[in-house]
């Protein structure tokens, strides 16, 4: 009777451990960018994304399952890149203005002009105030709904809509002549 | 016209209405609102037009070899955390058993025990050797204190 109770928690393990690489699998470059918007630095944002998945990794057999994947891991992601930014807080500001990367062509002229207006968009969400930032950049780069956005952050769901409304108008002031 | 329905009320629910998170009856309300107003259909458009190019802003992609480092050092983490606690409780049972044989038959040991008890030692050594650089890494590790 033991060994079969055995035999099964092995099995339950191995399934479990299975689940755990596909959600890695899936959410890796999600958790990596969102610690690169948040740092503004690779390598930063590479050992952040590997500190967060060591963790959710060693909490994984105690997670409440019913839970969905996504907000645990955005706040887990959040928090180590908050404790770092409050570590070199001086540092910060020239470090988030990451240059987006090419995209893929359409045509020169047309590449020219989506990369500038990437690179001006971008400059503007980073001048957004933080608390802004992130629930723009979680909202509409990362798709999750406020629900998500709410959980991962610890903010309410008014504080979710609110904070996204006040970083749109204030994006559509400052790039009105471009869009 | 109620409070609720005014302008300043509808245009704070545009964006919620963008996306998709308003109740069948606000999101109604708000576009009975849009069809007479031609400014929130602006800002609207406007919105619209910034989440679309938010979401193509291409951000640097980490080389592969990093991101297969950590899928390394996440399958090696659960089969050694139980290697370790299999060792320790190992190690430790050894030794008691050992003592207890000690006091309980007093002799000199044989040679398969003395191979035994080198086994058991030299595992011990390794574990406090390991044990000691961990310690002395500790305050290095800048993630000791985040909150989970």
């Amino acid at each position: 009777m033991a060994a079969i109770e055995a035999a099964v928690a092995q099995v339950s393990r191995v399934e479990e451990e299975a689940e755990f690489t596909e959600l890695f699998a899936q959410y890796r470059l999600r958790a990596y960018h969102y610690a690169l918007q948040m740092l503004g630095n690779p390598d930063d944002a590479l050992e952040v994304t590997q500190e967060a998945f060591l963790r959710l990794h060693r909490h994984w057999r105690r997670r409440d399952s019913t839970r969905p994947f996504a907000p645990w891991m955005y706040s887990v992601v959040r928090n180590l890149a908050i404790d770092l930014l409050r570590k070199r807080a001086s540092r910060r500001e020239c470090e988030i203005e990451a240059a987006p990367e090419a995209a893929p062509v359409a045509s020169p002229e047309q590449d020219a002009e989506r990369r500038q207006f990437s690179e001006r968009l971008w400059r503007e969400i980073a001048r957004l105030p933080e608390a802004q930032r992130e629930v723009l950049l979680l909202r509409d780069w990362h798709g999750l709904s406020y629900a998500e956005i709410a959980e991962a952050t610890g903010a309410s769901l008014t504080t979710v809509n609110s904070r996204l409304h006040d970083a749109r108008s204030r994006l559509r002031e400052r790039l009105r002549r471009y869009l | 016209m109620k409070a609720a329905d005014s302008h300043e009320a509808m245009e704070r629910m545009l964006s919620a209405y963008l996306d998709e998170e308003l109740t069948q009856a606000e999101a109604q309300r708000v576009e009975l609102h849009l069809q007479e107003c031609a400014s929130c259909r602006t800002a609207l458009d406007e919105m619209r037009r910034i989440q679309q190019l938010t979401a193509q802003i291409p951000f640097h992609q980490p080389p592969d070899a990093a991101l297969e480092a950590i899928e390394q050092r996440l399958s090696v983490q659960a089969p050694r955390r139980g290697g370790w606690a299999l060792l320790v409780i190992g190690i430790a049972a050894w030794i008691v058993y050992g003592l207890v044989q000690v006091l309980r038959h007093p002799r000199w040991p044989t040679v398969p025990e003395l191979i035994a008890a080198a086994v058991v030692i030299g595992l011990l050594l390794l574990f406090v050797s390991v044990l000691r650089q961990r310690l002395l890494e500790r305050p290095h590790d800048r993630y000791r204190r985040v909150k989970r």
